[in-house]
């Protein structure tokens, strides 16, 4: 237990740090195309493959270790300025960033993988030479060797360059509270990072104020001392020039890597995150939804109360108490809520760094763009969302965009590119991702489906439904399965994984121009609010954001139409289905003499009515898993107690539509 | 009361290492910081009894650390054990020359930690 208690602690932290590692390398290579990259950026690389290293090695995991090793010398080397950043340094670094990722995915942490080819890689790379470069002198400085003492090797370095560099180098000395120190040199050192780089930061040792604490922050920079002086508004601050001859380059020295510094988390931003397990949020909830449901009965017996004994008293405090119960419980709901929901943006994040990667593969060009990032989420769906997000991008590069040549043949620019957009949508958030590839061709589609006999030769099937063949097992209609996009499993998966989290997925195209996949997908899954209905005896939950409008129809008004019971609404027809009959449960009889009310749930193009003999009511519920032996059950997402212990089913109205578009 | 022990280290799997092989020796008093000034916050307000630092941290690195605990009049006979890694030996000397007292090599066993442990707070 405590052994598994570690474990997963090992997979959080390195899983974290390989994310790093990409972003960072992403950012190196970026800037390297703009000029230099920011040592800042290059060090926090250094840092992470060494933090994997330390960490990787108390475990014990031999390869991850050596290969981590390997890759922090590596860098260390880039670090200290002795290996240059090439083209092919950036992509060994990649190629040792996927082993290390497959490696702490897998069960064995890699045991017994083959990383030979790999380590012999990282060596290589190693003996990449810089040019030949004469050691700044630390001479001419006026640097304490108390100072110097401090200094780890890579700082040294760090000074040594900018001296190479001719930059300006100054000490800034300020003293702080104690208490607040660390905002306040925050603010300062990210002040003083639009100016240079920072190359450290030490407490100083010399006397300082009760209850205060001095600091020294070494700077290089090209700026000259009157750009400092003025832009500076902190108190207590002092400033040395501490180059003997004020040699520095002036602006036509190189470019201060000003913009990419900004981009560096300020140390404000990691004291105030805290990492949380999600099934402990997942715990709070639960709990929150239990409240509810106690705050339910006690309205009932509230109400008891009230009929017996009127509207007075005691039973008036408890109405009182009760509501303002209501209010509380749906706070802490909704501040519940919001610590389970993040932005888009980190799943974009992964998105771009594998597409990127993918494109590379393919020798395909890409452009990605993004609208929405911050929208936000459940994070349980954004982590489901990672697998069929990738799917459908992989899709899109291998598939959808063409190669260069038949692009411009086409009259396309080069490059292709894919749109993801984001957005919230009453309940739901829908993320578009379209590409401006050769679009899905219909004929295919149904030559395909008719080739494995899911579709009569004779049918003739509407667009939708020749879409929804798509999303079929087994169906592909690229004809040689190329490596990239999978091995033949395909869209059917990726609907599954949707379902999972009770998200829907649409496609559109126009041949040759473009195709669009839409996922559609509830903010949370946690509490939802639901329309109890009643249908032949029995009762069931509906969740309310998939429910468009709720009607009544006399029972004549149900008509026949191919097989198909549907209603006429309003210049529509629209199918609709009995629970009963779906569910395979005995009807009570089939015809109701008062009729019906027809629920409509769907969304898009895609409708369809349920039939309900009763409105129950509206309530928010918690819904729980089935257990094991009613998990695959069609149409029923989970269950859900109702206070006073009664449990009705809760409905999976996506899949209606899918019975309503094929009984 | 039972003596208190400071970890300084960036990683977290690494100090939950630390301090569970601290807690299999004895009963201490465990900080945890996961940054340098973390570490300087919280020196004035605990008599600590030992530190453990790792040298390649964010904002203040470990030998700055040492050199403040070591020229500070109040905290300068509290021993200091250097974490590191292999391939750092010139930033251990430097950590050693400015005052530390021992250093461990990542990965080490928890029995050279308890050893460190026990001969300066045992």
């Amino acid at each position: 237990m405590e052994q598994n208690k570690a474990t997963k602690e090992f997979v959080a932290e390195s899983e974290e740090l390989i994310d790093k590692i990409f972003k960072d390398i992403d950012e190196i290579d970026t800037a390297r195309k703009k000029g230099k990259p920011n040592p800042d950026t290059i060090n926090d690389l250094f840092r992470s493959a060494h933090s994997l290293k330390g960490i990787s090695s108390m475990f014990g995991f031999k390869e991850i270790t050596e290969a981590s090793h390997r890759m922090e010398d590596l860098l260390d080397k880039v670090r200290l300025s002795k290996v240059p950043i090439t083209d092919a340094l950036i992509k060994t670094l990649y190629a040792a960033g996927d082993t290390l990722r497959t490696m702490i995915s897998s069960e064995t942490f890699g045991k017994g993988m083959d990383i030979g080819p790999m380590l012999q890689q990282l060596r290589d790379a190693e003996t990449a030479k810089q040019e030949e470069q004469k050691d700044a002198i630390f001479e001419d400085i006026l640097l304490t060797k108390d100072i110097l003492a401090v200094l780890t090797e890579y700082e040294e370095s760090r000074l040594r360059e900018n001296i190479k560099d001719g930059n300006n180098l100054f000490k800034i000395a300020a003293s702080f509270s104690l208490l607040s120190f660390d905002k306040e040199l925050a603010d300062l050192t990210n002040q003083l990072k639009s100016f240079g780089e920072i190359i450290t930061t030490l407490p100083s040792t010399t006397e300082a104020r009760e209850g205060e604490i001095k600091f020294d922050i070494l700077l290089g920079t090209t700026a000259p001392e009157e750009h400092l002086t003025s832009s500076l508004d902190f108190k207590n601050i002092k400033l040395q020039n501490i180059r003997k001859q004020a040699t520095a380059k002036g602006p036509e020295g190189p470019a201060a890597v000003k913009g990419v510094m900004d981009e560096s988390a300020s140390i404000k931003g990691i004291a105030q995150t805290v990492r949380v397990d999600i099934s402990k949020l997942d715990y709070i909830m639960n709990i929150v939804g239990e409240l509810v449901l106690s705050k339910t009965n006690l309205v009932k017996i509230s109400e008891s109360i009230r009929k017996s004994m009127g509207f007075t008293g005691v039973s008036v405090e408890l109405a009182k108490t009760i509501k303002e119960l209501e209010r509380k419980l749906k706070e802490l709901q909704l501040g519940v809520l919001e610590i389970r929901m993040i932005p888009l943006s980190q799943l974009f994040d992964k998105v771009t760094r594998t597409a990127t990667r993918i494109a590379k593969g393919l020798n395909k060009e890409i452009e990605l763009e993004f609208y929405g990032a911050d929208t936000e989420l459940d994070k349980l769906i954004i982590e489901e969302l990672t697998d069929p997000m990738m799917h459908i991008i992989r899709n899109s590069i291998d598939h959808g965009i063409e190669p260069a040549e038949e692009r411009l043949i086409a009259g396309k620019p080069a490059k292709g590119k894919i749109v993801i957009r984001a957005y919230q949508k009453g309940n739901h958030v829908l993320i578009e991702i379209e590409d401006d590839g050769r679009g899905i061709s219909l004929s295919s589609v149904r030559k395909k489906a008719v080739e494995k006999g899911l579709l009569q030769p004779s049918a003739k099937p509407a667009r939708d439904e020749l879409f929804n063949m798509l999303f079929l097992p087994g169906f592909s209609t690229k004809s040689d399965v190329s490596e990239v996009s999978g091995r033949g499993v395909g869209l059917d998966v990726v609907k599954t994984n949707l379902r999972a989290v009770s998200g829907m997925i649409d496609v559109d195209t126009q041949e040759g121009k473009w195709s669009r996949f839409t996922l559609t997908l509830p903010v949370t899954l946690a509490i939802i609010q639901a329309l109890l209905i009643e249908a032949d005896g029995k009762r069931y939950a509906v969740p309310l954001n998939s429910i468009n409008e709720s009607l009544s129809v006399p029972s004549d008004e149900i008509r026949i139409v191919e097989n198909k019971e549907v209603i006429k609404l309003r210049e529509t027809v629209l199918p609709v289905v009995r629970l009963s009959k779906l569910f395979n449960f005995n009807t009570i009889g089939d015809k109701q003499e008062q009729g019906y009310y027809v629920i409509v749930v769907g969304s898009g193009e895609k409708w369809v009515g349920i039939l309900a003999d009763k409105f129950v009511g509206q309530q928010d519920v918690v819904i729980k898993p089935l257990g094991k032996l009613l998990k695959g059950v069609k149409g029923i997402a989970g269950a859900a107690d109702i206070g006073s212990g009664e449990i009705v089913l809760v409905l999976d109205v996506s899949v209606f539509m899918e019975e309503a578009v094929r009984s | 009361m039972s003596d208190s022990i400071l970890i300084v280290e960036d990683s977290s799997t690494m100090r939950s290492f630390i301090s569970s092989t601290i807690e299999g020796c004895g009963d201490y008093e465990i900080y945890e910081s996961a940054t340098g000034f973390e570490a300087l916050k919280l020196l004035p307000q605990i008599g600590f009894k030992l530190i453990i630092t790792d040298i390649n941290m964010p904002d203040i690195n470990g030998l700055e650390l040492i050199s403040f605990v070591r020229k500070n009049q109040q905290y300068k006979d509290i021993p200091m054990v250097i974490i590191s890694t292999e391939g750092t030996e010139m930033d251990r000397r430097k950590g050693m020359a400015l005052g530390a007292n021992e250093y461990l090599v990542k990965p080490f066993r928890p029995e050279d930690l308890q050893k460190i442990i026990m001969k300066y707070i045992g």
